[in-house]
C-alpha cells in the first residue's frame, strides 16, 4: 500500500481492511439518527416545524421587549381576521354573510371569541337613554350608518371607511400551531371563507397564524417536493454523466443517508426547521452529492488511469487522492458556514451549525461509506481511454486563452470588479412580510386583498408608558396622544389607528351625552369616564392604573424599508411626547426591520470573517501572507460580483440573501484550492507558470464543472418551492455558482499563471539534505524554511546522469523566463563533471559536488566557457534572472540573501586561482 | 314572600353593579333577617332534585331592606391592585319585586355614583348617574361579558351565577367535594351571546345551600374564569348561611378580584325615593 508506514495504524488501511466494519458503523449510526427522527413507537415525526416568523426576529433587539411588555400589560390574543367584502357591506346579503360567519366562527373549536359588525353594541345616547343596538338586526338605518362611520372604534377597525369591506375578528384561544392545527385551523376558518364567498361578496382570510400555517405547509411541501425533486435531476445528471448504475445509486444513497443523520440530529437537538433551518435539508443533499460526484469521478478516472489488481488497491488509490481535496473543501465550506454563528438571529445560528454538521456527514460518508460500497461492489477494472476528453480538450483550450490573453482578461476583471464595486453601493437592506409567498399564492392574495380593503392589515404598536398612576387621565397626555393620533393618520404607510382618545370621545358621547367627537376636558371626568367604560377593548388600550397606553396601528405596507423609513419620521413625533411620557414601538412590522437591519450587519460581518478565515487557510497553505491575499482574490471578485448582481436586480440584502453568500464563499474557495494546488505542482513540473495553468486546469476542469453543476442544479430547484425567499435563494446560489465557475476557469488561471507559489506543505517536504546552510554556500545565512522557499521558487530538479546541462560556447540567453540558456546550477546531491575541448581532447577541470554552483557566468549575459555534465543522477536547483525576479517580489529578505551569497562566491571565485568553470 | 323570585328573576335581570352586590349583600342581610325567614328545609343530598336545591339556595336570600358596606379589591395583570368601596342598599317593593341601589364611596372620583335597578316581573330598568350631572341615565341592551368596574366580573357572569336556575338548561350532575365538604354540582348551558359563556358549572355546598365555586367556559374544558367562595368565611345563624367573601379569577387576563362584606345595617324603612329614577342619586348620608 502506497506511502503508508505497514507498521502504524492508519484510517485509510483500516477503511481497506474492513469496508464491511465501515458499513455496518454507517448502518447503526443510520439506525440511531432514524429513531431519532421518528418515534418507533407511533411513527411520529418528531422533527418540529416552527413556521412563526419569529423565527426572522432577533430577541434580544428592543421591539422584542416592548412587545413582551405590551403582552404582559394589556394581554394578547392571537387573531385570524376575516374581511367581508361587497359593494355595500350594510346591505342584506353582505350583512346576513357577516351574521353566519360570526355564528360559524364562534362554532369553530379553537376559536375563543368573535368580534364582528353584528355582534358588537353600537351605542346610541339620547337625553334620558344610552342604547346599546346590534347591527344587522334590523336593516341598517342611515342614522345607524352614521353612527358607525362616526365611531372611531369601529371606523376603519371593523368596517372600512367607504363601507365596501368589513373585519370578523377571531379571538384564537391558543398561540400554539399544533394545537391549533389539531384542531383544523386555520383551515376550517379558510373553509368556511370559501363556503361564503360568492360573485357579490368576497371572504378573504389572514392574521399571524394564517400566514404560519401557510408558512409551514410551505417548509413541508419543500420537504416533501424540493428534497425528492433535487433527487430526480441529480439522478437524471449524474446518468447523463456517468452512464453507470454505480454513478446514480452511490450519490442517492450517500446523500439520503447524510439527509438522515443531519435530520436525526437536529431533532436530537430540538431544534426545528423554520424559514431559514428549512434550507438545511436541500443544502445537505446539494453538498453531499457534490461530494460523491467526486468520488465516483474520481474512481472513474482511476479505472481510465491506472490498472489496479486488487479490490484494496483500487480502494486505496481512490482514498489517497480524494482524502485530502473532499476534507478540504468540506473544512472550507465548514468556514464560509460557521461564519454565519457570529449572527445574532438564532435561526441563522442554527442554520450555520445544521448546515456545517450536514457537511461533516456528507463528507464523512463520501470518504467512508461510498469508499466502502466501491470496495465492496465494484471490481477493479482498467478501462483507459484513446485520448483527452471533452473536460481535458475544453481545459487545453480555456487555459491557452486565459494564459494568451492574460492581460486582457485581467483589465476585464478589474473593470468587472469596479462596477460590481458601483453596482454593490446600491443594495439595499430590506425584506417583506407577505412578500415571502408568491404573487399567486392564496395567503398573498388574502392578505394583499384584506390589505386594499380595510387600508392596511401589518399590525404594528406603540407602547406609550407615564410611569405614574393616573398620567394619562390628565387632559394635557390625552391631548398630546390624540396629537400624535392625528399626525399618524396622516402617514401614508399608516391604514389605521386606535388609542386611547378614540374610547375617551365615544365614552364622552355616550355616557355624558358630550357632542360626537369632543375629548373630555377634566381630568375627573376621563377618570369617571375609564372607570364607569370599562370594557374589554378598553383594557386592551390602557392598564388599570392608567399609567400606560398603547396606540395601535395597522400599516399599508409590506416592506422592511418603507417601515423603517417610517419609523424614522415618527422617532421625532414620539420624542416630542411632553414629560413624563415615553414611547416605544413593536409589533411585527417593527420586529421584523429591526431584526433585518440586526441581522444583516451581523451577516455582512459573518462575509468578512468568511473571507478573513478563508485568506488565512490560504496564506497558511501557501506560507505566504501576500500569496495568501492573491489567492484570495478571486474570491473577493466572486464576492464583489455576488453584491454587484444584487445592487443590479433590485434584489434586497436580508437573512435569506445574506445566506447564500457565506454558502456561496465555501463553496467557491474549494474550487480555488484545488486548482491553485494543481498549478503549483504543475508549475514546477513544467517549470512555467503559463503551463502550469494549463495543466492545472485540465486537471480540475471535470470536477469543479461537475460539482458546480450538481449545486447549481440542486439549488435551481428550490425555485420551485413557495416561499419567495427560498426561490431568491435558488435562483441567487445557484447563479453565484455560476459566477464562481467562470471565475475558475477564465480569471483565476489568467490571474495565477503569472505567479510563483510555495505552500507550507511544499516547504515541509521539500528536502535539501543535512547542515544547507553549512554544506550549500548559496543559501548560507537563510533559515531552513527561507532555503526551502528559495528552492521551491526555484525549480528542484531530478537530473539523470550523463545529461549535458550547459555546452561551452553556447550563448547565455537573454534572461527572457523560460530561456535555459541563462540557468544557474546548484547541486543539493550528486556529481557534476565540468570539462572543455580543446584540439579534440577533453580536458577534465572540475568535478563538482553538494554545494557548488555553475552557470553564474550565463546569469550575467556572457557565454558559456565550458561543458557540464552530469556524472551521476544529480538534484539540482535551477533558476534564472526571471525567477530571482519573482523571488526579489515575493520574498524579498530571500532575495538579497541569496544575491549577497552569490556575489560572494563570485569574488571568491575570481579572487582563487582555480580555472573558472563556465 | 316568594324566596325563588328573590334570588332568581330579581338578580338575573340585573346590570352591572347591582348584580356584584346583591351576590354577597343579599345573602348577609340574610341571616340577620331570620326571623321572617321560613324553616329552611332539610335535603336528603342523594334524592334533591334540581328544584330542591334550588328552593334550599333561596332560603338564604334576604326579603327585607337592608344596607351593605362592600369592599372589592381588585388585583390586575401587572400584580397592581386598586380597591373599590360601595354601599348597596336594598329594599324589594310591595309586591316582593327587587329593587337595588349602589353607590360608590370609592374611588373618591367615583363618589357619588349611582346605580338603579327596577324589577318588575320579567321587565327590568337600569338607571345609572354620574357625579356633576344633573339627571340619571337608562340603559338598555347592553351587552353583558364586559367587565364590570375594573374588576373581574362581568355582567353575565354575577347574572350567571345568581341566576343559573333561569338562565340556560340546568342540570345536576355528579355530586362533588370543595374543602371536604360534599357539593351539589349543577351545569348550566348558557347563552353565549349573551354572557359571553356556553356553560357555567356552580358548586353548591350541600349542607348549607351557599355557592362555593363557579366556573365559567367560553369554549372546551378548561374554565376561562372561577368564583371561589372563601369557605372559612361561611357562617349560619339561624337557617340561614353566607360566605362572607368570594374571589373572582380571570385565567385569560392572569387577575382577580376579592369581595369582602364589611358593616352591613337592616333599613327595613328606606325612603322610597332612593329607589326612584329620578331621585335614587340624591344625598342620602
Amino acid at each position: 500500500m502506497r506511502g503508508l508506514d505497514p507498521r502504524r495504524w492508519h484510517p485509510r488501511r483500516w477503511m481497506v481492511s474492513h469496508p464491511w466494519g465501515a458499513l455496518l458503523a454507517t448502518a447503526a449510526l443510520t439506525l440511531l439518527a432514524t429513531v431519532q427522527l421518528v418515534d418507533p413507537r407511533d411513527g411520529h415525526l418528531r422533527l418540529g416545524i416552527d413556521s412563526s416568523v419569529r423565527t426572522l426576529v432577533v430577541p434580544e433587539i428592543p421591539a422584542q421587549a416592548t412587545e413582551d411588555e405590551i403582552k404582559r400589560r394589556f394581554g394578547h390574543r392571537e387573531q385570524v381576521v376575516v374581511v367581508v367584502r361587497a359593494a355595500d357591506i350594510f346591505a342584506g346579503e353582505a350583512l346576513n354573510t357577516v351574521r353566519a360567519l360570526t355564528r360559524d366562527l364562534n362554532a369553530v373549536p379553537g376559536i375563543e371569541s368573535v368580534q364582528s359588525l353584528t355582534n358588537t353594541a353600537l351605542p346610541r345616547r339620547s337625553d334620558s337613554t344610552l342604547t346599546f343596538e346590534r347591527v344587522g338586526e334590523t336593516p341598517v338605518t342611515p342614522e345607524q350608518r352614521a353612527a358607525i362611520h362616526a365611531n372611531p372604534l369601529i371606523r376603519d377597525q371593523l368596517v372600512a371607511g367607504d363601507s365596501r369591506a368589513t373585519a370578523i375578528v377571531a379571538d384564537l384561544s391558543s398561540d400554539d400551531d399544533s394545537e391549533l392545527r389539531a384542531l383544523g385551523l386555520p383551515q376550517r376558518i379558510l373553509d368556511l371563507a370559501e363556503r361564503y364567498t360568492t360573485p357579490t361578496v368576497q371572504v378573504h382570510v389572514t392574521g399571524a397564524p394564517v400566514l404560519r400555517a401557510a408558512t409551514s405547509d410551505a417548509v413541508i411541501n419543500q420537504l416533501t417536493w424540493v428534497i425528492p425533486a433535487i433527487a430526480v435531476l441529480m439522478s437524471a445528471f449524474l446518468t447523463l454523466v456517468f452512464r453507470s448504475i454505480r454513478g446514480v445509486a452511490l450519490p442517492l444513497t450517500v446523500v439520503s443517508i447524510a439527509l438522515l443523520w443531519t435530520l436525526g440530529t437536529m431533532a436530537a437537538l430540538g431544534l426545528s426547521l423554520n424559514l431559514i433551518t428549512c434550507l438545511v435539508p436541500p443544502l445537505v443533499v446539494t453538498m453531499g452529492l457534490a461530494y460523491c460526484a467526486h468520488i465516483v469521478s474520481e474512481f472513474d478516472a482511476l479505472q481510465r488511469t491506472t490498472k489496479p489488481t486488487t479490490r484494496a488497491e483500487q480502494t486505496l488509490e481512490l482514498l489517497r487522492s480524494m482524502s485530502s481535496p473532499v476534507a478540504l473543501t468540506a473544512f472550507t465550506t465548514m468556514i464560509g458556514l460557521l461564519a454565519l454563528c457570529i449572527s445574532p438571529l438564532p435561526a441563522v445560528r442554527d442554520f450555520a451549525v445544521l448546515s456545517a454538521l450536514g457537511v461533516i456527514y456528507s463528507a464523512v460518508l463520501a470518504l467512508v461509506t461510498a469508499p466502502a460500497l466501491l470496495h465492496v461492489f465494484a471490481r477493479p477494472r482498467h478501462r483507459p481511454t484513446s485520448g483527452p476528453d471533452l473536460f481535458e480538450r475544453l481545459a487545453i483550450r480555456l487555459g491557452n486563452f486565459d494564459t494568451r490573453y492574460r492581460r486582457q482578461i485581467l483589465a476585464v476583471a478589474g473593470m468587472l470588479l469596479v462596477a460590481a464595486l458601483a453596482a454593490g453601493s446600491r443594495v439595499h437592506v430590506g425584506d417583506q412580510f407577505i412578500g415571502v409567498f408568491e404573487p399567486g399564492a392564496r395567503v398573498r392574495v388574502d392578505y394583499e386583498a384584506a390589505n386594499a380593503a380595510l387600508g392596511g392589515v401589518t399590525p404594528m404598536n406603540i407602547l406609550i408608558d407615564g410611569y405614574a398612576s393616573n398620567v394619562l387621565s390628565d387632559p394635557d397626555m390625552v391631548a398630546a396622544l390624540d396629537r400624535l393620533q392625528d399626525w399618524l393618520r396622516k402617514q401614508p404607510e399608516v391604514g389605521a389607528v386606535v388609542g386611547l382618545p378614540d374610547h375617551l370621545r365615544v365614552l364622552n358621547q355616550t355616557l355624558m351625552n358630550a357632542p360626537t367627537g369632543t375629548l373630555p376636558e377634566q381630568q375627573t371626568r376621563i377618570e369617571q369616564l375609564l372607570f364607569f367604560g370599562d370594557s374589554n377593548a378598553l383594557r386592551a388600550m390602557v392598564n388599570a392604573d392608567r399609567s400606560a397606553t398603547q396606540i395601535r396601528l395597522r400599516l399599508t405596507v409590506d416592506e422592511t424599508v418603507e417601515v423603517d423609513a417610517f419609523l424614522q419620521h415618527l422617532k421625532p413625533q414620539l420624542l416630542a411626547l411632553p414629560q413624563p411620557l415615553v414611547a416605544k414601538v413593536a409589533g411585527e412590522a417593527v420586529l421584523v426591520t429591526e431584526s433585518v437591519d440586526v441581522v444583516t450587519a451581523g451577516q455582512l460581518q459573518s462575509i468578512v470573517l468568511a473571507l478573513l478565515l478563508i485568506y488565512a487557510c490560504l496564506a497558511l497553505q501557501f506560507a505566504s501572507f501576500k500569496i495568501g491575499l492573491m489567492a484570495t482574490l478571486p474570491t473577493l471578485l466572486q464576492t464583489a460580483i455576488y453584491f454587484g448582481g444584487l445592487g443590479l436586480s433590485g434584489i434586497t440584502l436580508n437573512a435569506t440573501t445574506s445566506l447564500v453568500e457565506c454558502l456561496v464563499l465555501g463553496l467557491a474557495v474549494d474550487d480555488t484550492i484545488h486548482y491553485l494546488a494543481r498549478f503549483n505542482n504543475a508549475a514546477r513540473d513544467k517549470a512555467s507558470e503559463s503551463r502550469g495553468a494549463v495543466v492545472a486546469l485540465a486537471a480540475v476542469l471535470r470536477p469543479v464543472t461537475l460539482t458546480k453543476a450538481v449545486l447549481a442544479l440542486g439549488f435551481l430547484v428550490l425555485i420551485t418551492g413557495d416561499l419567495h425567499n427560498q426561490v431568491v435563494f435558488g435562483w441567487l446560489a445557484a447563479l453565484t455558482l455560476v459566477a464562481a465557475w467562470l471565475v475558475d476557469v477564465l480569471i483565476t488561471p489568467a490571474f495565477m499563471s503569472g505567479v510563483r507559489i510555495v505552500t507550507l506543505w511544499d516547504t515541509l517536504r521539500v528536502n535539501l539534505g543535512a547542515d544547507v546552510q553549512e554544506t550549500i554556500p548559496l543559501l548560507s545565512g537563510l533559515s531552513t524554511r527561507q532555503a526551502r522557499v528559495f528552492a521551491l521558487m526555484a525549480n528542484l530538479q531530478t537530473v539523470p546522469a550523463g545529461t549535458r546541462l550547459m555546452s561551452e560556447g553556447d550563448d547565455c540567453g537573454d534572461g527572457r523566463p523560460g530561456d535555459p540558456a541563462g540557468d544557474i546550477y546548484v547541486v543539493i546531491d550528486g556529481s557534476l563533471r565540468v570539462w572543455i575541448e580543446r584540439d579534440g581532447q577533453e580536458m577534465h577541470l572540475n568535478t563538482l559536488s553538494r554545494g557548488a554552483v555553475v552557470g553564474e557566468v550565463g546569469y550575467f549575459g556572457q557565454k558559456r566557457m565550458a561543458n557540464v555534465d552530469t556524472v551521476s543522477d544529480a538534484r539540482l536547483l535551477r533558476f534564472d534572472d526571471a525567477d530571482q525576479e519573482r523571488i526579489c517580489r515575493q520574498y524579498p529578505r530571500v532575495a538579497a540573501r541569496v544575491f549577497l551569497n552569490l556575489n560572494r562566491l563570485q569574488a571568491e571565485r575570481r579572487a582563487s586561482t582555480e580555472p573558472v568553470p563556465s | 314572600m316568594n324566596r325563588t323570585s328573590t334570588f332568581g328573576p330579581a338578580v338575573a335581570g340585573m346590570r352591572r353593579a347591582f348584580a356584584l352586590s346583591l351576590l354577597t349583600a343579599a345573602g348577609v342581610a340574610s341571616s340577620y333577617t331570620a326571623s321572617a325567614a321560613e324553616t329552611k328545609p332539610a335535603l336528603n343530598p342523594a334524592d334533591a332534585t334540581l328544584t330542591d336545591i334550588q328552593a334550599c339556595m333561596s332560603h338564604n336570600l334576604v326579603q327585607s331592606g337592608a344596607l351593605r358596606d362592600l369592599n372589592v379589591k381588585v388585583t390586575d395583570r401587572e400584580g397592581g391592585s386598586h380597591g373599590l368601596r360601595m354601599k348597596l342598599y336594598w329594599k324589594p317593593t310591595a309586591t316582593q319585586e327587587p329593587r337595588v341601589q349602589l353607590r360608590l364611596l370609592e374611588p373618591v372620583a367615583m363618589r357619588g355614583s349611582s346605580y338603579l335597578l327596577l324589577q318588575d316581573g320579567a321587565q327590568e330598568e337600569v338607571y345609572f348617574h354620574l357625579p356633576n350631572v344633573e339627571n340619571a341615565v337608562q340603559i338598555t341592551g347592553k351587552n353583558m361579558s364586559e367587565p364590570l368596574w375594573g374588576t373581574d366580573f362581568s355582567y353575565g357572569e354575577i347574572k350567571q351565577v345568581l341566576g343559573l336556575l333561569f338562565q340556560g338548561k340546568t342540570e345536576r350532575v355528579d355530586d362533588a367535594k370543595i374543602d371536604q365538604r360534599p357539593v351539589y354540582v349543577l351545569n348550566t348551558d348558557a347563552d353565549a351571546d349573551a354572557s359571553g359563556y356556553q356553560s357555567v358549572r356552580s358548586y353548591v355546598d350541600q349542607a348549607t345551600c351557599v355557592l362555593l365555586k363557579s366556573e365559567f367556559f367560553a369554549k372546551g374544558s378548561t374554565p376561562v374564569k372561577t368564583l371561589s367562595a372563601d369557605a372559612t368565611s361561611l357562617i349560619t345563624l339561624d337557617d340561614y348561611s353566607v360566605v362572607l367573601g368570594y374571589t373572582m379569577s380571570n385565567h385569560a387576563a392572569g387577575s382577580k378580584t376579592v369581595i369582602e362584606l364589611s358593616d352591613f345595617t337592616l333599613l327595613e324603612h328606606l325612603p322610597e325615593w332612593m329607589f326612584d329614577a329620578g331621585r335614587f342619586f340624591e344625598p342620602y348620608d
